[in-house]
C-alpha cells in the first residue's frame, strides 16, 4: 500500500458514525419498505438539500420519483439495521409531485415543521 | 395441416417448452435491471447510460441479427448460441456489477435477442411448414405468456423478498432447460416434407426453390417477382423484391404505430397507481402485468387459427382497434383498480401482435429467403414506435397531464388501426 503523504491523516469512520445511502432502502413511519433512496441534492457547501426517493412499483415498471427535503429523513446508523426512515405520511407522499428532470427546479417536499434550511434565493 | 403432422408431438412439446422457458429468460431484462443496479449503488447517470446502450444495441441488431440468422444454416444453432449469450449476460449482471461488465452484458443482452427472436421464428416454420404456422404461432405465443406471467409472479417475489441478485441467478439458470428443448425439436419436416418447407430453414434453400414449381397457393403478380429474382439470383435483386414489397412497408408502419401507441400506457397507468396507493401498487401492477398474459395464453391459438381460416385482416383490425379502445378508457376512468381490466384488454392486442407479426413475415417472404430478415424490419419498426412512444408520451404528461399523454396515445392507435383498415392488404396465401 502506497504511503500516505504527511499532508494528509486517516480517519476512521464506522459504520455506526456514517452510513452509505445511495441506493439504501427507505422505510415508512410504520418501518415498512417504501422506497430506496437514488439520488442527493447538494447546495453549493456540498450540504445535503434534499433526497430523490424511487418509489419502485413492481420490476421496475411504474417505479415514481420524488424529492423530499433532508430534513424529512431521519437515519440510524447507530443501530444494526441502518435504517433510513421517511417522516412523510402517505398522503404528503401521494400528492407529491414526480421528481423527473435534474435540469429543472426539483419540486422538493419540505416538511411543514422544520424550517427550509436558508439558501441564495 | 398438410406439413403439421410431419412434426413429432415430442418436438411440438420441445418447442412450447423453448417459448416458455425463453420468456422466463428475457422477464429480468428490461426496467427491473435499473432497479438492480439502484439497489448496488449505481448512480442514476450510470444507469441511464447502461440501459440507453441496450436498448440502443437491441434497435441496431434488428436488422442485421435478421439476415445473419437467414445466412445461417442451423437455425437451432442460432437459438442455442442466442440463449447461451443470454445466460452469460445474466451471469454478468449477478456477479459482476460494475460497469464494463454490466456494458458488456446489455450488449450481449441486446444482440442476442435479436438472434433468438427470428430463430425461434425459423425454427417453428422449419418444424411445422408455412401451412401450419399460424396456429404454431398461436401456440408459441401461449406458452411465452405462460412463462412470462409465471416469471413475473416468481422474479417479483424473489427480487422484493431474496435479493434483486438472486432474479438473475434464476435467470441464468432457467437458460439451461431452454437449451434443454432444442435436441428434440426436430420433426420428419427437417428432412423430408418438401422443399417449401425449408425456405425458412436453410439458406442453400434458393437452388431448392430454383427447382421446385411455383407453389399454385402464391398470388401470381408475386409469384412473377419472385421467379424473375430468383432468375437473376442475386441477393441484392431479392432484396428489393422484399424491401418494395406493399405488404411489407405498410405492415412496418402499422408495427411502428401500433407501438407508438401501445409502448408508453402501461408505464404511465402504473406511475399513477404507484402514486395513489402507495404500498399496494406493487401488487396491482403485478396484476397489471400478470392479468394480460393470461388473456394471450387464452387467447393466441385461436388467434392463430383464424388466421389462418379466415384471414390476417379481421384479426389485425381487433388488435389494432383494441389500443385506442384501451387508451380512451384509460384516459377517462383513472381507478387504480379498473386498471387491472383494462390492462386485460392490452392482452387482446398482445396476442393478436405476437402471433401476426412472424405470420405476416412468412406470407411476405414466401419463396424468398428473407425470413427472418423481415422480421428485423418489423422489429426494428416496433422498437422504433417504443421508443418515440415513452419520448413523446412523457412529454405530453409533462406539459399537459397523463389524461391528455393517454389520449395521445390514442391518437398514433386511431392511426395505426386506419392504416391496417385502409391500407393493409390481406397476406393470406392464395388470396
Amino acid at each position: 500500500m502506497a504511503k500516505l503523504p504527511s499532508s494528509v491523516a486517516l480517519q476512521k469512520v464506522a459504520p455506526a458514525d456514517a452510513m452509505p445511502v445511495l441506493g439504501h432502502r427507505v422505510v415508512g413511519p410504520g418501518g415498512k419498505d417504501i422506497a430506496r433512496l437514488v439520488d442527493v441534492l447538494v447546495d453549493g457547501n456540498g450540504e445535503p438539500v434534499a433526497a430523490v426517493l424511487d418509489f419502485g412499483g413492481f420490476m421496475g415498471v411504474g417505479s415514481r420519483k420524488i424529492a423530499v427535503h433532508w430534513s424529512a429523513l431521519h437515519f440510524e446508523p447507530a443501530e444494526a439495521t441502518h435504517r433510513l426512515i421517511l417522516s412523510l405520511t402517505p398522503d404528503e407522499i401521494k400528492a407529491a409531485p414526480e421528481y423527473k428532470d435534474p435540469e429543472k427546479a426539483a419540486p422538493v417536499v419540505v416538511p411543514a415543521a422544520t424550517e427550509p434550511k436558508p439558501g441564495p434565493q | 395441416m398438410p406439413a403439421g403432422h410431419l412434426a413429432t408431438p415430442r418436438a411440438r412439446r420441445g418447442l412450447d417448452l423453448l417459448n416458455f422457458f425463453i420468456a422466463d429468460v428475457q422477464t429480468g431484462f428490461g426496467p427491473f435491471v435499473a432497479v438492480y443496479l439502484t439497489a448496488r449503488h449505481w448512480t442514476q447517470v450510470e444507469i441511464g447510460f447502461a440501459l440507453s446502450l441496450g436498448t440502443m444495441t437491441a434497435m441496431v441488431s434488428q436488422i442485421p441479427a435478421g439476415a445473419l440468422v437467414d445466412a445461417l444454416r442451423g437455425k437451432r444453432a442460432a437459438a442455442a448460441a442466442g440463449i447461451v449469450a443470454i445466460g452469460a449476460s445474466a451471469l454478468l449482471l449477478a456477479v459482476w456489477p460494475v460497469l464494463l461488465p454490466v456494458l458488456v452484458a446489455q450488449v450481449l443482452h441486446g444482440f442476442a435477442s435479436c438472434v433468438l427472436i427470428p430463430a425461434i421464428a425459423a425454427v417453428s416454420l422449419g418444424l411445422v411448414g408455412h401451412a401450419a404456422l399460424g396456429e404454431r404461432l398461436g401456440r408459441n405465443a401461449r406458452f411465452a405468456a405462460l412463462g412470462n406471467g409465471l416469471a413475473a409472479g416468481v422474479m417479483g417475489v424473489i427480487g422484493s423478498y431474496v435479493s434483486e441478485r438472486s432474479v438473475f441467478v434464476l435467470t441464468a439458470a432457467l437458460c439451461l432447460p431452454a437449451l434443454a428443448t432444442l435436441p428434440f425439436i426436430r420433426g420428419a419436416s427437417f428432412m423430408s416434407a418438401g422443399p417449401f418447407i425449408d425456405v425458412g430453414t436453410s439458406s442453400h434453400g434458393a437452388s431448392v426453390v430454383d427447382a421446385a414449381p411455383p407453389p399454385p397457393q402464391l398470388a401470381t403478380r408475386h409469384a412473377a417477382k419472385i421467379g424473375a429474382a430468383t432468375k437473376i439470383g442475386t441477393e441484392q435483386s431479392e432484396l428489393a423484391v422484399l424491401l418494395t414489397d406493399r405488404r411489407l412497408l405498410v405492415f412496418a408502419a402499422c408495427v411502428a404505430l401500433f407501438h407508438l401507441s401501445n409502448a408508453a400506457m402501461l408505464p404511465i397507468a402504473a406511475g399513477e397507481v404507484t402514486q395513489l396507493e402507495g404500498t399496494r401498487a406493487s401488487l396491482i401492477i403485478a396484476a397489471c402485468i400478470v392479468v394480460p398474459q393470461g388473456v394471450v395464453a387464452l387467447l393466441s391459438p385461436w388467434v392463430g387459427r383464424t388466421a389462418e381460416r379466415h384471414g390476417r385482416r379481421p384479426l389485425l383490425l381487433l388488435g389494432w382497434a383494441s389500443l385506442p379502445l384501451r387508451g380512451v378508457l384509460l384516459a377517462l376512468l383513472p381507478n387504480p383498480f379498473l386498471l387491472v381490466a383494462l390492462q386485460a384488454i392490452s392482452g387482446i392486442s398482445a396476442a393478436v401482435f405476437g402471433v401476426m407479426l412472424p405470420l405476416i413475415a412468412d406470407d411476405v417472404t414466401r419463396g424468398l429467403h428473407k425470413f427472418n430478415l423481415c422480421i428485423g424490419i418489423f422489429g426494428l419498426a416496433a422498437a422504433g414506435g417504443a421508443t418515440l412512444s415513452t419520448t413523446l408520451a412523457g412529454w405530453l404528461a409533462d406539459t399537459a397531464g397523463d389524461r391528455v399523454a393517454f389520449l395521445g396515445l390514442v391518437v398514433a392507435g386511431l392511426a395505426g388501426t386506419a392504416l391496417v383498415w385502409l391500407a393493409m392488404p390481406e397476406t393470406r396465401a392464395g388470396e
